[in-house]
């Protein structure tokens, strides 16, 4: 029995869950006669064009009609009765059935929002708005966290236990701090060899992988969201002139080491533990976050082979996703820009603060979202790679 | 298929014809089933319409018997039920189905039927009290029905009360998963009156799919937008009917039936239902055999429950119930429910066959 909303989905509809994955909730557009379809298609059923574009949608709608089951055919939701889902019929058009937050009535309006349920596909959900309409652009931030039918698709932190792989230096103790503030159970900060922040210093040595074996043995069946920091970051160049813009092959070795295969040792050996915890549907999806520099989409950073490296580490997180699909863990990448701490940075463009990527982090988890970016460079990057990841190699975007 | 040819006394051989309904046939088609048969067919058709099954393989049947590519076609429905039949069908039943409803834990038709059917009551002002009567009617007719899985008569206080399903659809609005089969036989007129054989005649036929796609939620469907051409191809009007058989998977469904049909002009479903009795010795005979909420609904063979008691009121073989001196006998059907509406829509108007 796999305890899971249903993840099959039509090849189309993968679009949907690619970019509720990141918090938007995109349609397809027929590029012809501009009208608006749902489910996905192959062709506009209006004019039969086969120029349908995702675009983003603002989401807004009534809510129809409504029912709650008390009884489903998936196991997963069987566990949840009742369950109270609707017909929502969207302002751009097509009608929806959503989940539905507690306070939707029917006949009145909604917001729908799109994000990836525990399956790791797209669903939708209706959340009340504002009567007016100055202010039914936007749900509360809490929305999700705090509705027993939507705090699934988050990975809210609260009461739970986080494991933060590198928690040393400035990044770890503003982390630990937002988590606290939003009433995490417990902190095992990686590295630290002394109480701070209100975290207990785990012992683990990334590059070892006894010390790795050793904390997941102590502390890892607690373990429900992984914070692992892809950190080693050096400037240089592959064909550079001379040292030390040329850093040499062992250079190279060391940050692959660092950036890759720590997170391959830590994946394998606190995946396994995340992995096979129980779900449940009115709790929060668990999750492992990876920072990664957003060098790791440009191939013109002036960070040479330690770009290449977070590139790496960017398709281990992607392979991760992949394999933790429908076991109730979300793995979230944290695209962040040049930190302040950051070796070799340039004044330009502003550096990322260490509060800034903690509070990415947070409303990532709060949010349920996977992609997350902090910073504008990090924002900036993210958005050109989208548009075209191969126009973005053309780019100067050196920092 | 048997039954078929032992009641016509016709040789198997003489089928020449075979028209297939059935979601469990996998990986077989229609075809395969010649074969299995052994059956040599000049005419061949596999129809994945559900509920409008039964109306649809009539029509077809019909003109290529018309047409003189078939003599005979046997029309059969027919689905098995194994303890989790239902739950694998539901969860391939369709595209749209799997993209946006199943992972809503709304697998099934229940939640998408009731969220149908909580707007067709509050646009129609339909109480559940309505809902009620029509389904008692059906569960009373089922006490005479020898081969109803459920033949004891039920109070409205029981209707009421029923577990919620999905709300407002309550358990004895849902229909029971079963196994079984329905079939009947499609000839010229002229070849059942040279073997004495009891017979119906077509006096019109419907069929209609994603019917008013534009619709937000589904409060009507296909016989509202053809009701007027199928009663002025048969010549004949609402008032003469002697029976309705709908599709019965949800009483929202019969009542759209009745209504979208014309037979209640205004449009007034509720005055409609609370002015009629509907028992087989009712003022409106409807679903004279208790209907799949009775029998049970044996796949796609729910599809052609409604068609072949009709055939049966009209040849007077229906085993009970019989409708006093019924000459006329409408039937409908609705079927393949997606993610928010049920596109299959049909109906057949058949009168009593008269050598």
């Amino acid at each position: 029995m796999i305890n899971s909303p249903s993840s099959t989905r039509s090849r189309a509809a993968c679009v949907l869950s690619a970019s509720a994955a990141q918090g938007r909730f995109q349609l397809q557009m027929c590029d012809r006669c501009k009208n608006f379809c749902y489910p996905a298609r192959e062709i506009c059923p209006d004019c039969w064009s086969a120029e349908l574009r995702w675009v983003d949608v603002p989401g807004l709608g009534t809510l129809l009609s409504d029912s709650t089951m008390y009884g489903s055919i998936n196991d997963y939701f069987a566990t949840g009765l009742p369950w109270r889902v609707g017909t929502v019929q969207l302002d751009t058009g097509p009608t929806v059935l959503a989940h539905l937050h507690k306070e939707t009535r029917v006949h009145e309006r909604v917001q729908v929002i799109a994000r990836t349920d525990i399956s790791g596909q797209g669903v939708l959900a209706a959340l009340p708005v504002n009567a007016s309409p100055r202010n039914e652009s936007s749900a509360t931030p809490d929305a999700l966290i705090q509705d027993r039918q939507l705090r699934s698709l988050t990975c809210d932190p609260k009461g739970r236990t986080v494991l933060i792989s590198d928690a040393r230096g400035e990044l770890g103790s503003a982390i630990a701090d937002a988590l606290v503030k939003a009433g995490v159970k417990r902190i095992h900060g990686g590295g630290l060899l002394n109480r701070a922040n209100g975290m207990q210093p785990a012992p683990l040595d990334l590059m070892d992988d006894g010390s790795v074996h050793a904390l997941a043995t102590k502390i890892g069946h607690n373990v429900d969201i992984v914070i692992h920091r892809v950190s080693l970051l050096q400037p240089g160049d592959i064909i550079g002139d001379s040292p030390p813009n040329r850093p040499d092959i062992s250079a190279a070795q060391e940050e692959l080491a660092a950036n890759l295969l720590t997170f391959l040792r830590l994946a394998k050996t606190f995946g396994p533990l995340l992995r096979d915890r129980p779900n449940h549907v009115s709790a929060p999806a668990r999750a492992w976050i990876n920072l990664i520099s957003a060098h790791a989409l440009a191939a013109n950073s002036g960070f040479g082979t330690s770009a290449v490296s977070h590139s790496a580490a960017w398709a281990l997180s992607r392979a991760l996703r992949a394999e933790f699909a429908g076991t109730g863990v979300k793995v979230i990448d944290v695209l962040y820009g040049p930190l302040d701490e950051d070796v070799g940075r340039k004044p330009d463009p502003p550096g990322v603060t260490p509060g800034r990527v903690a509070s990415t982090i947070l409303h990532a988890l709060q949010q349920g979202l996977e992609l997350a970016t902090a910073g504008v460079y990090a924002e900036e990057t993210l958005s050109r790679y989208r548009e075209d990841p191969l126009a973005i190699e053309r780019e100067d975007i050196r920092t | 298929m048997a039954e078929l040819a032992k009641d016509s006394d016709l040789d198997s051989k003489e089928i020449d014809g075979l028209c297939v309904s059935s979601f469990t046939l996998s990986p077989d088609s229609g075809v395969g089933l010649t074969q299995h048969f052994g059956m040599t067919t000049r005419w061949l058709d596999d129809l994945p319409v559900g509920g409008a099954s039964g109306v649809i393989a009539l029509r077809r049947a019909a003109r290529a018997v018309q047409s003189g590519d078939a003599s005979v076609i046997a029309c059969v429905a027919g689905d098995t039920s194994q303890p989790d039949t239902f739950r694998k069908l539901m969860s391939r039943f369709s595209r749209s189905a799997q993209d946006a409803s199943l992972p809503y834990g709304a697998g099934g038709p229940n939640v998408s039927f009731a969220l149908i059917t909580r707007e067709y009551m509050r646009r129609f002002g339909v109480e559940r009290e309505d809902f009620g009567k029509l389904r008692l009617a059906q569960r009373e007719n089922a006490t005479h029905v020898p081969y109803a899985l459920v033949d004891k008569p039920s109070t409205l206080e029981q209707y009421l009360q029923a577990r919620m399903v999905a709300d407002p659809v309550a358990l004895f609005d849902c229909v029971m998963p079963c196994a079984g089969a329905e079939g009947f036989l499609v000839m010229k007129e002229q070849m059942a009156i040279d073997r004495e054989l009891p017979f119906v005649r077509i006096l019109s036929t419907l069929e209609r799919h994603n019917a008013f796609p534009d619709d937000p939620i589904q409060y009507r469907s296909g016989w509202a937008q053809d009701a007027d051409e199928f009663w002025e191809l048969a010549g004949t009007t609402p008032d003469q009917v002697d029976m309705l058989q709908t599709y019965d998977d949800y009483p929202a469904i019969s009542a759209m039936q009745i209504q979208n049909l014309g037979f209640c002009p205004d449009g007034d479903i509720a005055g409609f239902i609370r002015k009629h009795t509907f028992t087989f010795d009712g003022s409106f005979p409807h679903n004279t055999s208790g209907g799949q909420l009775s029998i049970g609904q044996a796949g796609a063979a729910g599809g052609f429950l409604g068609l072949v008691e009709a055939v049966r009121q009209l040849t007077g073989k229906a085993a009970t119930n019989a409708v006093p001196e019924a000459q006329i006998a409408a039937v409908t059907g609705f079927g393949m429910i997606i993610f928010d509406r049920g596109l299959c829509s049909a109906a057949a108007l058949l009168s009593k066959g008269q050598a």
